[in-house]
């Protein structure tokens, strides 16, 4: 005779398992996007629970709360194959630079902010593209790329932690992917085409094909000046979680003010899509007012000067690549003096 | 000279000194409030005189959250003291400066080289590019990289700190 328990589980089992069936069947019948490949739904690893002490109640939240896990990663899965496209299109702008050791440092310097924050778990990736103009883009899902423009701006690793602070920031708060999702949703055939987009090996490409206009139009338009003020506060205080210098936003703010004053080309393209850097810095103050807490994190790091090295290195590649040795070699005989006086 | 090898970390010390050198423009700005203005970038540092609510400032040099104010009077202000003016806006970026409202206006970078508005429109996605990046693995061995940071507890933001801070903008 089957025991209250075991009939308790069969039922949960057998409702989770119409309901995982009728999500399909919405999604498939009204164009819904599909649930990914390898969702974290293990019936065995519910049996083990069900077989132990736990209440029933405990399996039906577990089946609810997987659920619930399955829609967020499905739409996680989205949210980064959107933004792959959108990293494609800035690597097809301008390719990243060629220095291993450039690229090995803002990554493992990205990486390190993002540990601090909400999203720690995306699949992170930072990059320096190669352009002389000044900027910085975050794809949605976790992509970040600075202009070597922007990069050779900077002045001390505390500035690049707040640029790469605003940018994770875009990310974290999803920013262009809540402009590229409602656009996606307004327009039916978009919406339906990445309903189609499979996760795995040439997902960003099918996203692409997807969210081609949708795409290119918000990378143009930017997103709107409450987001960028946004970035700007929060990017402030991951980099202060970090151990960097919150008031080193306003050094990378006063670069592009003397710069825009000077009517530089190179920072036009970001005035379009930014408010103006006084206005930023305007909003950061008030920050800092309304959060002493911030103040006590407003002295440059051990590591501001640390950036020169890597600029010294950078700057040869936009004339003339130059090869590894001659790379390693280089940075071997500045870093002797960067910060510590050792190798 | 002696030792050639020294000449290295010679350069570097003196590309670090040229590129720390102050060079910062002056910029306009206004006081928020009444101020004091202080002899150096401290809370506690002498009062060199009084700063009227609204007084037009020249702003030089910036340590931490001080600033160097240069006109009227020479002295030290907090940057939470001072709103900046939008210079940037008056030349010929202008237009250009308020976000979305610029949205079609091709001028980026035009005959320059660069990445603005005419490139990332016909632009054609790299994907090759794109693994490269995500497939690419750092070398630097983080642990120690990083070793001298201190990492911070800062709460998060009361969510009513922006509105609270139009609302007094309005007052």
């Amino acid at each position: 005779m089957i025991n209250l328990s075991r009939r308790l589980y069969l039922l949960t089992l057998t409702f989770s398992v119409f309901c995982i069936g009728l999500t399909n069947y919405t999604h498939a019948q009204f164009g819904l996007p599909k649930l990914p490949k390898g969702l974290p739904l293990d019936l065995g690893s519910s049996k083990k629970e069900s077989t132990s002490k736990k209440s029933d109640t405990d399996t039906a939240a577990k089946g609810l709360s997987l659920l619930s896990t399955a829609v967020s990663s499905q739409s996680d899965e989205e949210e980064i194959a959107a933004g792959d496209a959108v990293a494609a299109l800035y690597l097809g702008a301008a390719p990243l630079v060629e220095s291993e050791a450039v690229s090995s440092y803002v990554q493992s310097l990205g990486m390190h902010i993002a540990a601090q924050t909400e999203r720690a778990e995306l699949p992170w990736a930072f990059g320096i593209i190669d352009s002389p103009t000044v900027n910085a883009f975050a794809a949605p899902g976790g992509k970040v790329l600075l202009t070597s423009g922007l990069f050779n701006m900077l002045s001390s690793e505390d500035e690049l932690a707040s640029v790469l602070g605003h940018e994770i920031a875009h990310v974290v708060l999803q920013h262009h992917w809540k402009i590229i999702k409602k656009q996606k949703l307004v327009s039916g055939v978009a919406d339906l085409a990445m309903s189609e987009v499979d996760t795995g090996s040439g997902a960003s490409e099918a996203a692409f094909k997807a969210l081609e206009g949708i795409i290119r139009k918000s990378i143009l338009s930017g997103i709107d000046r409450g987001g960028e003020f946004e970035a700007d506060k929060h990017g402030i205080r991951y980099s202060a979680i970090a151990g960097y210098n919150c008031a080193s936003a306003f050094g990378v703010l006063q670069s592009l003010a003397e710069r825009a004053a000077a009517n530089g080309a190179d920072v036009s393209f970001l005035y379009k899509t930014h408010p103006t850097a006084e206005k930023r810095m305007n909003e950061l103050a008030e920050i800092l007012e309304n959060n002493p807490s911030l103040e006590d994190a407003a002295s440059d790091s051990v590591y501001a000067p640390r950036i020169l090295e890597y600029q010294a290195l950078l700057t040869p590649t936009q004339e003339a690549p130059i090869d590894g040795s001659s790379e390693s070699a280089m940075l071997s005989s500045l870093s002797y003096c960067a910060v510590c006086n050792t190798h | 000279m002696k030792n050639p090898r020294l000449i290295y970390p010679l350069i570097f010390i003196c590309s670090f000194w040229i590129a720390s050198a102050e060079t910062t423009a002056l910029r306009e700005a206004e006081a928020k409030r009444d101020c004091s203005l202080r002899a150096t970038p401290s809370a506690k540092a002498e009062s060199l005189g009084s700063v009227d609510s609204g007084a037009s400032l020249q702003v030089g040099e910036r340590k931490g959250l001080w600033l160097k104010i240069e006109s009227p009077s020479e002295g030290w202000l907090k940057l939470t003291e001072v709103k900046f003016t939008e210079t940037s806006s008056g030349g010929g970026l202008s237009g250009l400066a308020s976000g979305r409202e610029a949205t079609g206006n091709s001028v980026a970078s035009s005959g320059a080289r660069g990445l603005g508005t005419e490139q990332l429109e016909t632009a054609e996605p790299d994907f090759e590019e794109l693994e490269k990046l995500k497939e690419f693995e750092s070398t630097i061995d983080a642990k120690e990289f990083f070793a001298s940071l201190e990492i911070r507890e800062i709460s998060e933001f009361k969510k009513s700190t922006r509105k609270k801070a139009q609302k007094n903008k309005r007052r």
